[in-house]
């Protein structure tokens, strides 16, 4: 298990999770936003590289009540994206336990698991509230996400290691 | 997996309670279930002043290329405007005629201050993109007497109609929302049909239950239709244009025009009677 990011670093991960939730909001006024929310769905993919890299404040708990949020915000029933982001939450948290953490091949496919049943999870609950949706852009979707982990995961573990590299220096 | 978590954190109760309470929490928003209804608008209005004070920052920010552009540009258009109400001031002097174009069209405002006296103006704090919803949501709500199904304008276009109301604030589901579906009358023939929103077409929009061989000409009219006793009747929805026809598949494509700028809706109007 890795050694806990200190002070505000730990922040980092839960806000990046909130600021993508509200980024539905803050691109939609903009004409160039080219409907990037079809394509991926990033606060699934933050949420699964933030657990997996054990950072302070992700635990059933943040997922239940940032899932209420994202609800809010995107006007679907409440409690179904906190199902949703605590499914993927366990995943994480099982990929982290076993031994495998160190293929990152292993923790890509884990994620393809995880949001193949997250976005299960959605359609069956926004069929059963009756409510219309299309099965190919939530296909094109799950897709995006899954193929947006390693540009993710490679982005963010050369930011972590700059600052550990700081840190050490300091 | 979190060692300095409580005991809650550490034991499978919590899992099982947290999902347990995620599938009553929706089927206690499917069922509409009173109280849980109330909790939701109190919750809904909190997230969303919250969430446009969060973000005000940042899109703020981010519009500040785009104001450039509009002051650079407003000066251009100021000249404009100063030209055109030069020659208009020339010519009305002029021409009796047009003076009694502009008795009309004062008659004509004083009309539409009438028909403005039934709707009520909101700030838009809110716009959402999701792949499961397309929506707004407006700073007034239940009580400013708003209530669901009311139409929103902006430009006198309509751009939605309201989903949810709660205390302070309401969302309003746009018509490119997949889940929208508008009773219209399109064309001089004010032919009856259903204008919904389709977000994997080019266009977003749909009109679905055409009558068989009908075609649609550029320019028609769409217009909103109280065939189903919800929405004012006579409200214009947009207009056709680039209308194309494959003798082939015997189908036409379309795109429909607008009176407004979907990315520069600060303010709507809601019909509130």
């Amino acid at each position: 298990m890795n050694k806990r990011k200190k002070d505000y670093y730990e922040l980092l991960g839960i806000t990046l999770v909130l600021l993508s939730i509200l980024s539905s909001t803050i691109l939609a006024q903009f004409s160039l936003s080219l409907n990037l929310y079809k394509f991926s769905n990033i606060t699934y993919v933050l949420i699964y590289f933030f657990t997996f890299h054990n950072y302070k404040y992700f635990s059933f708990t943040t997922m239940f009540v940032i899932g209420l949020i994202s609800d809010s915000i995107s006007g679907i029933p409440f409690g179904t994206s906190s199902i949703a982001y605590m499914v993927i939450y366990r995943i994480a948290v099982f990929q982290e336990t076993i031994k495998l953490r160190s293929v990152f091949l292993s923790e890509w496919v884990a994620l393809g698991s995880a949001l193949f049943i997250a976005y299960a999870i959605v359609l069956i609950m926004l069929f059963l509230s009756g409510r219309s949706f299309d099965v190919l852009i939530h296909t094109k979707n799950f897709l995006g996400s899954f193929a947006l982990y390693p540009f993710i995961w490679f982005a963010f573990k050369i930011l972590i290691s700059k600052y550990d590299q700081r840190i050490t220096n300091d | 997996m979190n060692a300095k978590n409580g005991w809650f954190e550490q034991s499978n109760l919590r899992v099982i309670l947290l999902f347990s309470i995620a599938c009553l929490f929706i089927y206690l928003d499917n069922s509409n279930q009173k109280y849980f209804k109330n909790t939701k608008a109190v919750i809904n209005d909190v997230i969303a002043h919250s969430s446009f004070i969060i973000t005000w920052p940042i899109k703020e920010a981010l519009n500040i290329p785009s104001y450039a552009i509009h002051i650079a540009t407003l000066k251009k258009e100021n000249e404009q405007i100063s030209i055109l109400q030069e020659e208009k001031q020339k010519l009305m002097a002029d021409n009796n005629f047009l003076r009694q174009e502009s008795q009309k069209i004062q008659k004509f405002i004083q009309e539409e201050k009438i028909y403005q006296d039934k709707t009520i103006l909101a700030k838009v704090i809110l716009k959402t993109n999701t792949i499961t919803a397309s929506s707004m949501t407006i700073n007034k709500g239940a009580g400013d007497g708003l209530k669901i199904g009311n139409p929103v304008v902006k430009n006198n276009n309509l751009i939605g109609q309201i989903e949810e109301v709660n205390y302070k604030s309401s969302r309003i589901k746009l018509l490119n929302d997949i889940n929208s579906n508008i009773p219209v009358v399109i064309g001089e023939l004010l032919t009856q049909a259903i204008f919904s929103g389709d977000p994997s077409s080019k266009s977003k929009f749909n009109i679905q239950y055409l009558p068989k061989n009908f075609r649609l000409n550029n320019g028609d009219s769409i217009y909103t239709s109280d065939i189903d006793g919800i929405l004012k009747k006579g409200i214009l929805v947009g207009t056709v244009s680039d209308v194309k026809y494959d003798e082939s598949t015997k189908k036409q494509t379309y795109s429909i025009n607008f009176n407004y700028n979907p990315y520069q809706t600060d303010y709507v109007s809601v019909f509130i009677n």
